[in-house]
């Protein structure tokens, strides 16, 4: 009506953020380091979002990418090997409104964190998790397939992987975690040039041992990335079965979005239930709760 | 966009959506369509804040991009589809030209919608401003807002001179105001003047060269022009280092043509010469004859305002007066082609110049005169002015006749008189403004309540020719159907068609509310139709139906609906 254009919406930021404003104390990551450019995206995508650095959390483990929170100028936890999970899902249960971005390594995520990794997965809170997985042929630690697994979890809702060399596509997946309402996991392939140079170099020497997948409703890119990756593939990722099949054929290493259910039900959603009470609403509640016990 | 909800929450309480209360219901509605007082009396007024559905969204107009501010190119020649642009339109073209990729200039696209708002705000005032001068205004207040670190700043600095550096010298931005209209006409005649001014100005010069030549061959050929003094004045300062007496002894021996200038014709050649010399370019753009009832338009720069209280008479007079010396100075001009030429007949165009008026004027000279506007009232035109209007129009003077009113570039082309009507947006009796009184304007537009109409007796020969609807939204269908997004008493997400209509506009008056009434929430019935269907309807269902429309006020967040008086669908 009235001839208005499509960006009709005069959208004033009142607060207006850069990329600057998310950059904490200089990284100190060796150079030739996947993890730079991850820091680079998940920069971008706060600021794309405009989400206040304030209510920003920067949760991670022990590890080469557990010092993320460092870099980021915004709330951070520093935590212990494997507990990244925990602490951030703690953060998330009593402070739903805040931001919750996890950090971590396959070490920390995979193995020593384990435990951890298939409960959050199936507490669905919302929560952008970062798996920086420097050993995508599980050739040192654990022997598992994290995507299989991850798949396997019940009530699991966000699944991607990416590499961490290709920028757009590294972005167009955080920016769709970050955006997705549960936990999103996101493993990324990445390069650690010190300890592991070759299975970055192998991968990116020969890209059709990745298959990239796209869908409407998955990840979008344009052709100049899709040439990048002489293999991909439509994959529908409402369809659980067949990202199964995906992440189990071992012939090509699957990039895009694997799964995504925006339905699955948060615990962030039960646990903040009644947060506004005070204690003696509190009390009258558990008491009302345990007579349910009285005999 | 947040969707409104339908109104059914009293749908089961509501008397009557069947049964006898139903039929009283309606009984009454349609009592209340045809004038009876008592049934207006007893049926509900709709809230002051009530809008049409349609409209809701558009309450806050602080949130959404319309067409102005406008950035006025200015008049350098450019072509005429450069006159104007909305300024987010020129801001967004302008950043995709020098910062076509996503993350280039990134701080300023975020933040353009802020620039947008403050240039907004600032142009309450009714007059455009100059664009350069209000950009870094600007500028410095977003950098002030944002306050970036260093090299954000730095960066954001160069992109706004960059983004500066696409709006030209002499550029303004315009508001949206009650004034707009007459600034886009005067803007529009700027262009116009300025693209054939310096055509003209330069063929003065030369025909002024070219007259002063006649005349200086003509001196040539008396005695006294070997004479040593004048000899010296026709070489110039090197005269100095010869002999200039003995150079006109020489002189005298050439030959200096025996046949004299006729004096008609060095009277002639004289005359036009004169007018020539004492042509000055007319420093206003557009005279108003009228009674401007706003003090401060007259003090405009190239404006000149004449106080009339028979503004088409009075235009018309002023026409004529510009017009006689325009006739003298464009006779100069066509005279003195013809005798640079040599082929002044004075058989032939003696009598023709003796009646020289504007009726002979080219397109080219027409549109070199300053244009006359009468500014007046619509009353003044439906009571006192029609007759002057009408013996205006006989005259057929090209004097444009402005009652509050769009559209004109094509008029400033014709040499007609040519009528202009303008809707300013004004809504009626209201404390507070419902909607910006662009969008008022514009829903005048949309619901054909004030309609586009252009009638240009010079673009065909056939009435269909030249008369074009094509400015109207939808000008296709009989009315603009647009889609309204709203939550069903079920909780469903619902999209619905809905025309808008003049009734639609009229409900945006709320002096004219009087003529509506609220159905019960929850009513329905047959006899209720949308006005687009009720104007369709057969002679014998009209007096059965009542007309109605969907209203919603800013409290309830629900569409209702509300049945129209007879008087507003006849
Ligand atoms: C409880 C405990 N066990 C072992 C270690 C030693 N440790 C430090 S970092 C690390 C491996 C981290 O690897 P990963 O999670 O893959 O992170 P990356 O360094 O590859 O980013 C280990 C085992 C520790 N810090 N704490
Ligand atoms: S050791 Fe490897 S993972 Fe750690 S910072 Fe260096 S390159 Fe990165």
């Amino acid at each position: 009506m009235f001839g208005l254009k499509g960006d009709w919406s005069l959208e004033v930021k009142e607060r207006y953020f850069t990329l600057q404003d998310y950059s904490g104390a200089e990284p100190r990551w060796c150079t030739g380091c996947g993890d730079h450019g991850i820091l680079a995206a998940v920069h971008r995508v706060c600021r794309d979002s405009q989400i206040k650095p304030e209510n920003t959390v920067a949760v991670s483990g022990i590890g080469c990418s557990s010092r993320l929170p460092h870099y980021m100028n915004t709330y951070g936890f520093h935590g212990l090997h494997g507990r990244a999970l925990p602490v951030a899902c703690g953060v998330k249960s009593r402070r739903p409104d805040l931001d919750v971005w996890v950090a971590t390594g396959d070490g920390d995520c995979f193995s020593i964190g384990a435990a951890h990794w298939i409960h959050a997965m199936r507490y669905n809170m919302d929560i952008t998790l970062l798996v920086f997985d420097t050993h995508p042929s599980g050739a040192l630690l654990p022997p598992l397939n994290p995507l299989t697994v991850t798949l396997g979890v019940t009530n699991i809702s966000f699944v991607a992987q990416i590499v961490d060399w290709n920028a757009p596509l590294r972005h167009e997946v955080i920016t769709k975690a970050h955006q997705h309402k549960g936990t999103s996991f996101v493993r990324i392939i990445q390069r650690c040039p010190v300890y592991v140079e070759s299975i970055g170099k192998a991968l990116q020497d020969e890209p059709a041992r990745m298959q990239l997948l796209t869908h409407e409703n998955g990840v979008q890119v344009d052709d100049n990335v899709k040439r990048l990756f002489p293999n991909h593939a439509e994959h529908d990722p409402s369809n659980l079965a067949a990202a199964l099949a995906i992440a189990a054929d071992e012939s090509a290493l699957p990039l895009g979005i694997l799964y995504h259910n925006p339905d699955a039900p948060r615990y962030d959603m039960m646990t903040s239930v009644g947060m506004e009470m005070g204690v003696d609403d509190k009390l009258a509640g558990m008491n009302q709760a345990l007579d349910h016990f009285a005999i | 966009m947040k969707p409104v909800t339908e109104n059914k929450q009293n749908a089961s309480a509501t008397p009557g959506t069947d049964g006898n209360a139903g039929k009283d219901i309606i009984d009454l509605l349609r009592r209340f369509h045809f004038g009876e007082p008592a049934a207006t009396e007893h049926t509900a007024k709709p809230a002051g804040a009530m809008l049409p559905a349609l409209l809701n969204p558009y309450r806050d107009a602080s949130t959404i991009r319309y067409q102005y501010p406008l950035y006025l190119l200015p008049p350098d020649g450019a072509a005429d589809d450069k006159l104007a642009k909305p300024v987010s339109e020129h801001f967004s073209d302008s950043l995709h030209e020098f910062a076509p990729e996503a993350e280039d200039a990134r701080i300023l696209k975020d933040n353009v919608a802020w620039l947008e708002r403050f240039l907004r705000q600032k142009l309450d005032a009714l007059d455009p401003v100059d664009a350069n001068a209000l950009f870094d205004d600007a500028a410095k207040a977003l950098q002030k807002h944002l306050g970036l670190e260093q090299a954000s700043q730095e960066q954001l600095d160069a992109h706004l001179e960059r983004l500066k550096a696409t709006i030209a010298t002499g550029g303004q931005f315009l508001g949206y105001g009650p004034r707009v209209s007459l600034h886009l006409m005067v803007h529009a005649i700027r262009h116009r003047r300025e693209h054939g001014r310096e055509k003209f100005r330069q063929l003065v010069m030369r025909h002024i060269h070219g007259l002063q030549s006649l005349l200086d061959v003509e001196k040539a050929k008396s005695t006294g022009a070997n004479e040593p003094g004048s000899v010296k004045s026709s070489v110039g300062p090197a005269s100095r280092y010869f002999d200039t007496g003995a150079l006109s002894g020489m002189l005298e021996q050439r030959t200096s043509g025996s046949v004299k200038m006729s004096a008609e014709r060095r009277a002639r050649v004289e005359h036009a010469l004169k007018e020539l010399q004492s042509w000055q370019d007319d420093a206003v753009a557009v005279r108003f004859v009228g009674q401007m009832q706003d003090p401060g338009f007259s003090k405009l720069p190239s404006i000149e305002v004449i106080d009339s209280d028979d503004p088409c008479t009075t235009a018309a007079e002023v026409f004529k007066r510009d017009a006689e010396g325009l006739a003298r100075l464009f006779a100069a001009v066509r005279i003195a082609a013809l005798e640079v030429d040599d082929s002044y007949d004075a058989a032939v165009h003696d009598s023709w110049f003796a009646g020289f008026d504007w009726q002979a004027f080219s397109n080219e000279e027409m549109q070199l005169q300053t244009p006359v506007v009468a500014l007046v009232s619509a009353n003044y035109l439906a009571c006192d002015g029609l007759a002057p209007f009408s013996r205006l129009l006989g005259s057929r003077l090209p004097v444009h006749v402005f009652s509050w009113v769009a559209g004109f570039l094509c008029a400033l082309d014709s040499n007609r008189a040519s009528l202009h009507l303008i809707n300013r947006g004004t809504q009626s009796k209201t404390k507070e403004r419902l909607l910006d009184p662009w969008f008022v304007a514009s829903a005048a537009l949309e619901s054909r309540a004030h309609p586009f109409i252009l009638v240009n007796p010079d673009a065909g020969d056939h009435a269909a020719e030249r008369v074009s609807f094509d400015g109207n939204p939808q000008a296709e269908k009989d009315w603009p159907v647009e889609k309204l997004e709203y939550r069903s008493a079920d909780g469903e997400l619902t999209e619905m068609d809905l025309v808008f209509t003049f009734a639609d506009y009229a409900l945006l008056m709320p002096a004219l509310h009087g003529h509506f009434r609220m159905v019960p929430a929850g009513f329905e019935s047959d006899d209720l139709v949308p006005v687009d269907q009720y104007l369709d309807l057969e002679e014998k269902l009209v007096n059965r139906q009542v007309p109605y429309i969907w209203g919603i006020d800013d409290q309830a967040d629900e569409v209702g609906r509300i049945a129209c008086a007879g008087i507003c669908v006849s």
